[in-house]
């Protein structure tokens, strides 16, 4: 057993449900599912970690749905029998509005050295518009408490592209983050998901507007945080190792409901697991898992999406480890794409990157390098 | 059967009233089909007629029907009443001796109507009109009587008023048929003179040519000889049209029915030839038919390049068919390879359209669809131009000449304010105004072509709340103040989005153009822009924002699969689209160019 890899464990619960939100979690639930539920997960983190042969998850991530709705007590025997060592990286995922003190104080003493609080927006007039749940007095109460709990590393969410959205607003907002001493931010901007209530609003996505884009990609740099991904800010050195893992597509797990993860395997051949998007059916499942649907990743696919996940970053696919994966470098795989984008690609010794320009216009290079790789 | 007791007729009408549900309803009352194979406009076969509700093509069928103790055999052809199609009508018409003039209760005399009774009039047809839809709340039999009267001159006591949904009186047709058109005429004379007029394709047996024997008879294992083609054929069967072929070995002096030569190629027969035997041929062939013309033509593409050889194939199989498409080679900077077609009117475009993407699966792009005009150039030389790509260098044209028609309305007097004003916007010249009762007027003008191709039709239904109805005939070609416009996305220009359009709608068309084309290119991931211009000025603009959709989304582990779903997505939508730069032109933006603004 010599595999490293990451963890993600994901918690299915919300007090409330988000007008915009489609990720899946539940609103009915009481402690005593959630110890239920905190005891599946771990027979299945030992599963997986059985199966692929893990030495050691060196990152792990709780997130959500709301984690911080756990009670402290049942948060710290939970992470316990993870009977975790030599984590890097651990992150909780925090809903401000409702996390307390006690929480925070079980995270810190079961080794947990990162929050990652979701505050999507300051201003009670759009946390209306887009229907997120709390209040923002609650929510800055909550992040005092995060601020003065002294982790190692912090984070702050945020959402851009709002409905009746201004420059203002957002700069606003990513300076008051700032304030809370983050190392880390990420800003994602708003998408309206069908089927959901603020889809069924009538509420769209904003059109582009560069002015906008130009103006917080300067707030956030003012505030000495740097861009690393797409939608991802940090201080040096405190880039979210957890979520490389993803962009460089190293190996990770991912447990509960919904998650998926990836391994690859002694013969280079990437396998998928993915969990049903059904909180029952995860629980009712035996300690064999059977709702786990494995896929292999035929060689292209693979390829595919270490473009799709790699060319978010800044510095691009990381050369050495796309060699060792795919014993060739990145453009060897798709000539035709290149020779049509190839003024948006920067290629040096170590990274294959796109230039900004071509990070807007990243989708429109995937889907010709789906095109090319044809799998 | 007797030759006395043969009836050939047509069923010739307006649009929609009613032709075919009316022969559905003479098939059943003769028991030319079975119960259970019968359906709605059961004439109406390809599948393209029955999703539209329209006929396109002329279908005939063979009925007997007993009458006072004697069978009769009953030859209808029903015509399609669309404008596009009109050419069809004049064909049933030379194969027949008489017509059902259907006229509709509740819309009365329409365009039409006085079009193809005038065809019918210049064959000397025995006509008998029919009044249909008599169970409309809306139906006024007697004011439709007196239009008979007045507009059509026809005696409008011989009338017979039917509902041919529900199937009232259809005996009194069918009795009328039979006492008031006359038989088939016979001649001494028993050389063999019969009239094409009409073929099609059947994968299995070839082309099945539709004659009608107008003197001496055809049995199988003559050898015939065409008259225009100058060939010799055996005959290798002879039959009538149940509703299936149905073979009968001969067919005499005034029977139609087909026969099949072991042709191979619907183009080796014209339609409107003359078939005699080739022992004792006639010495002069029947009158035909006048050539069918484009009237309007446009360029297909495959939409994936790679289809090409697939559009090749479908056109040729398409043409087996449907002798009026005609069509060349043509090749564009931004789409590729592909042919310039002529059609009969924006209805058949249309219908192409559709049979290629339905029966054949292709995805293909349809450039503006362009009139052809006549350039007298400086120097003396003239040439035909309908394809914007070839139009020549503006400062090489001494004259340009467009087409002109002869536009006939009829409409209820309450529009006659609208649709003279739209007359005018289109340019038209008024020829004539007649009042056909006191509240029927008849417009004639003359207006270019191009004009009512663009969106004259929809505007003239919708000023006059679809009580207007419109006919037309090319005339002639008259000068014209003609330019190109181009258009440009994203800088570029696309030589198929060209058009050329009369000087004084350039800015108009040039900015709806543009508009649509806003509306149907979706987003990009960067900002373009979209122009029209004449040579270098610009003269509309509009520009389609950028989205930033998924770009700055967040994409973490568990988000992989969907997100590979969504560019997969969007990859299979971009196999419909033509990269044209670094645009992705969707199918629908070559088409919003043919399609009028929204009003
Ligand atoms: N109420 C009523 N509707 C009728 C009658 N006859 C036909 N229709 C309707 O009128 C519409 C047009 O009928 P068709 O038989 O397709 O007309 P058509 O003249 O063959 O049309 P084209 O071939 O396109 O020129 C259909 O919706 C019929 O159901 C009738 O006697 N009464
Ligand atoms: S808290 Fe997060 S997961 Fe829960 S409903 Fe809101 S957005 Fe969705
Ligand atoms: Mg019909």
């Amino acid at each position: 057993m010599s595999k490293v890899a990451g963890l993600y464990i994901h918690i299915p619960f919300c007090r409330v449900k988000c007008d915009y939100c489609s990720f899946y979690s539940v609103t009915k639930f009481d402690t005593h599912l959630i110890d239920l539920y905190l005891a599946k997960v771990v027979d299945q983190v030992f599963f997986l970690k059985d199966k692929y042969q893990i030495s050691l998850f060196d990152t792990v991530f709780i997130g959500g749905g709301t984690p911080s709705l756990i009670p402290p007590a049942s948060l710290a025997l939970f992470i316990d029998r993870l009977n975790l060592s030599g984590v890097k990286e651990f992150t909780v995922e925090v809903n401000p509005e409702s996390v307390t003190s006690e929480f925070l104080a079980s995270c810190g003493d079961s080794g947990v050295n990162r929050i990652s609080a979701g505050v999507q927006t300051f201003s009670q007039k759009h946390r209306d518009i887009i229907g997120r749940v709390g209040q923002e007095e609650k929510v800055l109460a909550g992040l005092d408490l995060i601020a003065g709990a002294g982790f190692k590393h912090f984070s702050i969410d945020l959402i851009s592209h709002l409905p009746q959205d201004s420059i203002s607003r957002i700069s606003g907002d990513i300076k008051s983050a700032a304030g809370y001493g983050i190392d880390h931010m990420s800003i994602y901007s708003l998408s309206v998901e069908d089927g959901t209530p603020l889809s069924d609003r009538g509420a769209t996505e904003a059109d582009e507007d560069l002015a906008y884009d130009q103006a917080f990609g300067e707030v956030v740099e003012s505030c000495g945080l740097s861009k690393y991904e797409i939608s991802n800010y940090a201080k040096a050195d405190c880039q979210s190792l957890h979520n490389l893992k993803y962009w460089d597509m190293e190996d990770f797990v991912g447990v509960g409901p919904v998650a998926s993860g990836t391994i690859c395997d002694s013969q280079n051949r990437f396998v998928r697991h993915e969990n049903p998007a059904d909180l029952s059916k995860y629980l009712l499942q035996s300690s064999k898992f059977e709702q786990i649907v494995y896929s292999k990743l035929s060689r292209n696919e693979a390829i595919f999406e270490n473009f799709m996940m790699g060319l978010r970053l800044i510095r691009g696919i990381d050369n050495l480890l796309f060699v060792k994966k795919f014993q060739a470098l990145p453009l060897s795989f798709i000539p035709k794409t290149y020779d049509r984008f190839s003024e948006f690609f920067l290629v040096d010794s170590e990274f294959t990157s796109l230039t900004p320009a071509g990070r807007n216009i990243l989708n429109t290079i995937l889907v010709d390098i789906l095109d090319e790789l044809e799998f | 059967m007797k030759q006395e007791n043969i009836r050939n007729f047509c069923i010739i009408a307006h649009i929609d009233h009613g032709k075919s549900t009316l022969a559905d309803r003479m098939i059943e009352m003769t028991n030319s089909v079975d119960l259970r194979d019968m359906k709605n406009q059961l004439l109406d076969s390809m599948d393209i007629e029955r999703e539209r509700g329209i006929t396109i093509k002329s279908q005939a069928v063979s009925m007997t029907y007993s009458y006072k103790g004697e069978e009769f055999l009953l030859n209808l052809v029903d015509t399609p009443g669309h404008v596009d199609f009109s050419y069809e009508v004049s064909r049933a018409i030379s194969s027949c001796e008489g017509a059902l003039l259907l006229v509709d209760a509740a819309q009365g005399v329409e365009a039409q109507t006085l079009a193809n009774l005038y065809l019918a009039l210049e064959h000397d047809l025995t006509i008998i009109p029919v009044i249909n839809k008599i169970d409309l709340p809306s139906a006024d039999i007697e004011g439709v009587k007196k239009q008979i009267d007045h507009d059509l001159g026809l005696d409008p006591d011989t009338a017979v008023c039917v509902s041919a949904k529900a199937g009232t009186n259809i005996d009194q047709i069918l009795e009328a048929i039979v006492t008031s058109i006359p038989a088939p005429t016979t001649t001494e004379d028993d050389t063999l003179k019969a009239l094409i007029f009409d073929s099609h394709y059947d994968p299995y047996r070839g082309v099945i040519v539709h004659v009608r024997i107008f003197s001496g008879s055809i049995k199988e294992g003559d050898k015939l000889f065409f008259f225009h083609q100058n060939s010799t054929y055996k005959v290798e069967e002879a039959g009538k049209f149940k509703i299936k072929l149905s073979r009968t070995g001969s067919l005499v002096d005034g029977e139609v029915g087909y026969i099949i030569c072991g042709i191979k190629n619907i183009s080796d027969v014209r339609v409107g030839d003359t078939v005699t035997s080739v022992s004792s041929p006639c010495s002069k062939p029947l009158k035909g038919f006048k050539e069918v013309k484009p009237v309007v033509y446009s360029s297909i593409y495959p939409v994936d390049t790679n289809d090409y050889n697939e559009l090749v194939n479908s056109l040729e199989k398409l043409k087996l068919n449907d002798a009026s498409l005609v069509y060349e080679k043509d090749s564009s900077a931004a789409l590729g390879f592909g042919f310039r077609c002529g059609f009969l009117g924006l209805l058949h475009l249309e219908v192409i359209q559709q049979r290629l993407e339905r029966e054949f699966d292709l995805s293909v792009i349809f450039t503006s669809p362009s009139v052809q005009y006549k350039v007298a150039l400086k120097g003396g030389s003239e040439i035909f131009v309908e394809n914007p790509a070839h139009y020549p260098d503006p400062s090489s044209i001494e004259t340009v000449f467009e087409p002109y028609i002869k536009a006939n309305i009829i409409t209820p007097d309450d529009f006659l304010g609208p649709i003279m004003n739209l007359c005018l916007e289109k340019r038209g010249v008024q020829i004539h105004m007649n009042y056909l009762d006191t509240k029927r007027v008849e417009l004639v003008y003359e207006i270019p072509l191009a004009e009512v191709l663009y969106d004259f039709y929809d505007t003239l239904k919708s000023i006059s709340r679809g009580y207007a109805s419109f006919d037309y005939e090319v005339i002639d070609l008259r000068e014209t103040n003609l330019v190109k416009v181009d258009i440009l996305v994203n800088g570029e220009a696309v030589d198929a989005l060209s058009l050329l359009v009369h000087k004084q709608n350039a800015e108009y068309r040039a900015r709806v153009v543009c508009k649509k084309l806003r509306e149907e290119i979706p987003r990009h991931q960067f900002k373009i822009p979209i122009q029209g211009s004449i040579g270098t000025k610009v003269i509309a603009r509009e520009t389609i924002s950028a989205m930033r959709k998924d770009v700055t989304a967040k994409c973490y582990g568990g988000d992989i699969s969907r997100k590979k779903k969504l560019l997969q997505k969007q990859k299979e939508g971009k196999k419909r689209m033509k990269l044209v730069g670094n645009v992705e032109l969707p199918q629908n933006a070559f088409l919003a160019v043919l399609k009028s603004e929204e009003k």
